[in-house]
Formats: C-alpha cells, sequence, structure tokens
C-alpha cells in the first residue's frame, strides 16, 4: 500500500507536465472590440467576423429568436414577441456592418430590436414599404387566402394580429358572412391588373364571403367586395352604407391598428343585418331600388322591422349593445356597480335615522309653562291594549 | 294640549285648566308634594326579565348618545283604575328625578313612556321641550307600532320598538329643523291657543248672525 502510494506520487509531476495550456492573447488593447468572452476568449477558439457575421443574418436561437452579435453593435437583447417596437425593428434600415450588409437577407425573418432606440407608431407608418409586385403580389394575391386575415408583411402586431385573427374566426362561426381582410400599408397600391372583385369571384365564387382591401391608417381607401349575388340582390345604397358606417367607426379610433379592429367589429355587425336583409327580401319582401336612395315608405318599412342596417342612429344603438355582448365582464361589471350602489343607498337610508348615528343637537328654546307645571304642561299621548274594551286617548 | 284630567285643550300659557281648573296642584293632592327618584327603566310592576332589561339599557344609552339633549325614561307599573296615566305623567315629570341624569338633560326635555300592565294603558309623557319635536301625531303612530307587542304581553319587545320609533322619529324632526332652524319657533307660535272669552263671545255674535262660523279649537 505505502509502496503503491510513493509510485503514484512520483508519476504526477511527469503527468502534468504533458498538458499544453493554449495561448492567450498578450495584447488586448489590439482587438478591434469585444470578441465573444470579453478578451479572456482564447484567440484560437474565437470565431473570425464573417462566420460571426453570417450567424447575426441567419443565426437563431433554439427558441426561434434571432441573436444580433455584429462587431461593434450593441449587446444582444431578445424583444418580448407581439410589441411595436418588434415592427420598426422590421421597417427600420439595418445597421449591419457592410460587408454583412451585402449578404442575401432571410425573409421573414424577425430581426431583433435594439431597445436603445425604438422607433414610434408614425415612423412605421410612414415609412416607405415596398409596392405590390413581384412576391408580395404572389402573397396576397397568387392563392385563395387561408385565413382570415392575410398580412404577409406582418404590418400589425402580434397581439393585434392574433386578436383580429380570432375576432374574424369568432365571426366567421357566428354570422352568415365570413370576412376575409387583405391588410396593405397605408402608401401602397393594388397593382392596376389586379381587381378585388375579380379576385373575390376567383376565390370565393357564390360563397357567403365579404373580401376587405384595408389600407393601414387610412379607412377611407378601404374596399370592400360582396360577390355578384349580394350585390345584385340588394340596392347599391345598402353597401354605400356600410362602408360609410366602418369608415367612420374606424376613424373614431387613434391608432392605425385599433383602427383596424373597430373597422372589422363594425363591419361585423353591418354584415349581420344584411344577411337579415337577404333573407327578408328571399322571403317575399320587395324593396324598391334606385341608384340614389331608397323610397321614403321603404325606409320606414326598414326602421319599422328593427335597427336595420340602413337607418343611422339605430343601428349605432344595437351596434353599441351588440359590443358590449361581447364583453360581459362589461355587463358583470356595470351590474355589479349597480348592485353595489344600491346596497350603499339602502345602508345610507337605514342609517341616517339609525340610533348608532352621530349625535344631533336640537336648538333651544324657551316654552312657556303651563298648569303650573315646571318641567312639563301635561304634553301626553296614549293608547289602551286592552282588546276587550279598545280606545284611545 | 289637553287637560290631563278632562282632556279638553289648554291654552299653553295657563294656570289651571279651564274646563275643569285642573292644575299640579291637584295633582299633588292625588300623587303627593314629595319628590321621588326613579331609575330610567323602572319596571315597578316587575313584568321584565334581566335580557328585556338589559336590551332596554342598551337602547336607553343608544338614544342618549344620539340625542344629547335629551332624557329618556320608562314607568312600567300596575296601577289601579282610578289613576290616569295621564295624570301621572304630569306628576312624575314635575315631581321626579330620574338616577343617573346629568344636568344636560332636565325634565323638560323629558321622554316618558308610561305602561299600566293592570289597566293596560300606555302612553308617552313629554316635556314643555320635548313635546315640540314629537308631535302627537308621530307619538300615535309610535304608539300603534308597539300595540301587537303590548296585546301580547310582551312589554319588553313594546318598549324596545317603542323607543326605536320615537328615536327615528326624533331622527327626522332633526334633520327638519337642521334644514330650517326657523320652524321650531313657527311651530311654538302655532300652536293651540284657547279663545279668550270675548272672541268666543265675538263668535256667538257673528254665529247668531249667520255671517261666519264660530272659532274652532283642537288639541
Amino acid at each position: 500500500m505505502a509502496v503503491g502510494f510513493v509510485i503514484l506520487t512520483a508519476m504526477l509531476p511527469s503527468v502534468s507536465a504533458q498538458i499544453t495550456l493554449p495561448e492567450w492573447e498578450s495584447k488586448e488593447e489590439e482587438t478591434d472590440g469585444y470578441v465573444l468572452g470579453g478578451g479572456l476568449w482564447p484567440a484560437d477558439s474565437a470565431p473570425d467576423e464573417i462566420e460571426t457575421a453570417e450567424n447575426v443574418v441567419v443565426g437563431t436561437t433554439t427558441e426561434g429568436s434571432a441573436i444580433d452579435t455584429a462587431p461593434g453593435a450593441p449587446p444582444p437583447i431578445v424583444s418580448s414577441p407581439g410589441r411595436a417596437e418588434d415592427l420598426a425593428a422590421m421597417t427600420r434600415p439595418s445597421i449591419l456592418a457592410p460587408e454583412v450588409a451585402g449578404l442575401k437577407p432571410v425573409t421573414g425573418l424577425r430581426v431583433p430590436t435594439p431597445m436603445m432606440m425604438p422607433l414610434r407608431i408614425e415612423e412605421v407608418i410612414s415609412h416607405d414599404l415596398p409596392p405590390v409586385e413581384g412576391v408580395l403580389k404572389d402573397e396576397y394575391f397568387a392563392l385563395a387566402p387561408a385565413d382570415h386575415l392575410v398580412d404577409p408583411q406582418q404590418l400589425l402586431t402580434e397581439q393585434k394580429s392574433h386578436d383580429i385573427e380570432r375576432f374574424l374566426q369568432y365571426h366567421a362561426e357566428e354570422a352568415e358572412f365570413d370576412i376575409c381582410l387583405l391588410l396593405f400599408g397605408g402608401t401602397q397600391e393594388i397593382p392596376e391588373e389586379i381587381s378585388l372583385e375579380q379576385k373575390h369571384r376567383e376565390w370565393f365564387g357564390n360563397q357567403p364571403v365579404v373580401t376587405v382591401a384595408y389600407f393601414l391608417a387610412h379607412p377611407e381607401r378601404t374596399e370592400i367586395a360582396y360577390g355578384a349575388g349580394v350585390t345584385e340582390a340588394l340596392p347599391p345604397v345598402v353597401f354605400e352604407r356600410i362602408f360609410q358606417s366602418c369608415v367612420r367607426e374606424a376613424q373614431v379610433a387613434e391608432t392605425p391598428y385599433d383602427q383596424v379592429e373597430r373597422l372589422v367589429i363594425e363591419l361585423s355587425i353591418r354584415l349581420y343585418w344584411m344577411a337579415k336583409l337577404l333573407e327578408r327580401q328571399s322571403a317575399g319582401e320587395q324593396f324598391t331600388a334606385t341608384d340614389e336612395e331608397l323610397s321614403k315608405a321603404d325606409w320606414d318599412t326598414l326602421a319599422e322591422a328593427g335597427p336595420a342596417v340602413i337607418q343611422e342612429p339605430v343601428a349605432q344603438t344595437r351596434g353599441w349593445i351588440d359590443q358590449l355582448g361581447h364583453f360581459p365582464w362589461m355587463l358583470a361589471g356595470l351590474g355589479g356597480m349597480v348592485m353595489v350602489g344600491a346596497v350603499g343607498g339602502g345602508w345610507w337610508w337605514w342609517r341616517r335615522d339609525s340610533l348608532a348615528a352621530k349625535p344631533m343637537l336640537f336648538p333651544e328654546l324657551e316654552v312657556p309653562s303651563r298648569l303650573g307645571g315646571n318641567f312639563s304642561g301635561g304634553g301626553y299621548v296614549g293608547i289602551s291594549f286592552d282588546v276587550s274594551n279598545s280606545g284611545d286617548h | 294640549m289637553k287637560c290631563p284630567r278632562c282632556s279638553r285643550p289648554v291654552d299653553h300659557e295657563a294656570e289651571t285648566c279651564y274646563s275643569c281648573g285642573y292644575s299640579l296642584t291637584k295633582a299633588e293632592s292625588i300623587f303627593g308634594r314629595n319628590f321621588v327618584q326613579m331609575s330610567r327603566l323602572h319596571d315597578a310592576a316587575h313584568c321584565l326579565r334581566k335580557p328585556e332589561k338589559d336590551a332596554l339599557e342598551d337602547i336607553f344609552d343608544q338614544l342618549e348618545m344620539r340625542f344629547p339633549q335629551l332624557l329618556f325614561c320608562a314607568y312600567i307599573g300596575a296601577l289601579n283604575e282610578q289613576v290616569r296615566l295621564h295624570e301621572l305623567g304630569f306628576w312624575l315629570l314635575n315631581h321626579a328625578e330620574v338616577r343617573g341624569a346629568d344636568y344636560a338633560r332636565p325634565n323638560e326635555n323629558a321622554v316618558l313612556l308610561i305602561l299600566d300592565v293592570n289597566t293596560k294603558n300606555a302612553g308617552i309623557s313629554l316635556g314643555y321641550f320635548s313635546e315640540i319635536l314629537l308631535p302627537e301625531d308621530e307619538g300615535y303612530r309610535c304608539l300603534q307600532a308597539a300595540r301587537p307587542f303590548l296585546v301580547n304581553a310582551d312589554y319588553g319587545q313594546a318598549l324596545a320598538v317603542l323607543l326605536r320609533k320615537i328615536g327615528r322619529s326624533l331622527s327626522r324632526r332633526a334633520r327638519q329643523l337642521k334644514r330650517n332652524p326657523g320652524e321650531m319657533e313657527s311651530m311654538l307660535r302655532r300652536r293651540t291657543a284657547i279663545p279668550t272669552v270675548d272672541e268666543t263671545e265675538k263668535g256667538r255674535e257673528t254665529d247668531n248672525s249667520g255671517s261666519a262660523n264660530l272659532v274652532t279649537v283642537s288639541g
């Protein structure tokens, strides 16, 4: 045992002498900037610049988010998805090094946002977007839309896009007419050779679908295609009213993203009543259609039938109520507030005459005496509670 | 106000009743000239149980805190038929001292509940000040609220209901006076005045002539 220990001790120096340590960079000040590891990284182990730049463009983490590690760039900050800054980052000019910028970009890659200089929404909206042509045009119009929201440029934030998509899905399940929303930038145009009506016929034929081309921040440029069957069945003034209502509703919102949402909600409500109108017409009810206006009798008929789509004040009221119906928590909150108010009012009403309330003082008054009494003049009120001989005094 | 004996209207400054000549002197001849002491809840008939007494004492405390100027007390007795509660209340308020009552609550600010379990009568005797605060109709309503319990001989509950009703009625009156402070004096001026002999004679004369109505008098 002791002999073995002596042999092992004698071999240790010879083993340690065989290990070769890497050479460390002796002149840290000569480097152009930080390399990975902050200067303590072995020179042989650090990747070169090109390799690093490639990793910047195409490299992603395991979670799918890209990491900006270009030389001289600020430290990578991975922003949470769905923020407006992400959208800003997509449209701002590249900040990569010149040699890196020449590389072929990867379409659809989400570039992380330098949080130090976030772009404002106004900058995003006013930023020049590419014209709708080539690949972009194909992404819009080549195939029939698979989803209710077509936004290949990702103009909406993820959260807003998700909200609108979910609402359109809900609308499609509940209403007769589905909505297919094509979202364009505010400065973009639909190519001249493309007709929304024609595309609508190609994609949906006679299906109850409404195709909407919406231009961000410009709701007045909205185009709505209903399909030939619907446009022939109803007078044009109905569609004009729908358009006006939707645009007016959208313009109430402050941000372009909220405008999209409000327009879609309003269009959903209007399409519901339009479907009702079609049902009445298919049941045999006739409406006089002119190019300009319906006759007064027809307006009155529609008004009597309920909150028809063409009577503006009533329709707005119904729209508000219907919107409330989409938020049951709001109704519950209102009901709760009313209940709390009623209970509080009742408690206050009971409490103000309660004996436990705060002391009350009467004004002092000098009262003349009578019947010789110093303190009482015989003020009295009495009853008899003898059941056999009832009488009051 | 009415005379404790004949229940005829009495002028608010009359020394004796115009009809029967009743005054405190007559009451003293019946009940005595001496001054007596009574507790806030004086159960001379011994018809209240301990829990009922405790509950009533709590209500008395609440009333005294709510109305710092007023004195609340109750007398429960088994009296004979010759004793009128009206007269007894008149005499008690002028001859009795409530034990423990502070000087801020003189007898003229008193609200005295009187209950005779023998003749089955109940009433509220009021001092000069409190009779302005609690009009006759309000007192009658309070008594009517307690009547079912009185009929069932549940005197503790009856007094509790009566005291609470009086408290609420006084609260309403206090709110009215707070809104209109001058109402109290106007009420005092509006109190019934017995017409003088001359006025009565004048009324008769006008009635005989058939040109005017008699001067009406109400309690």
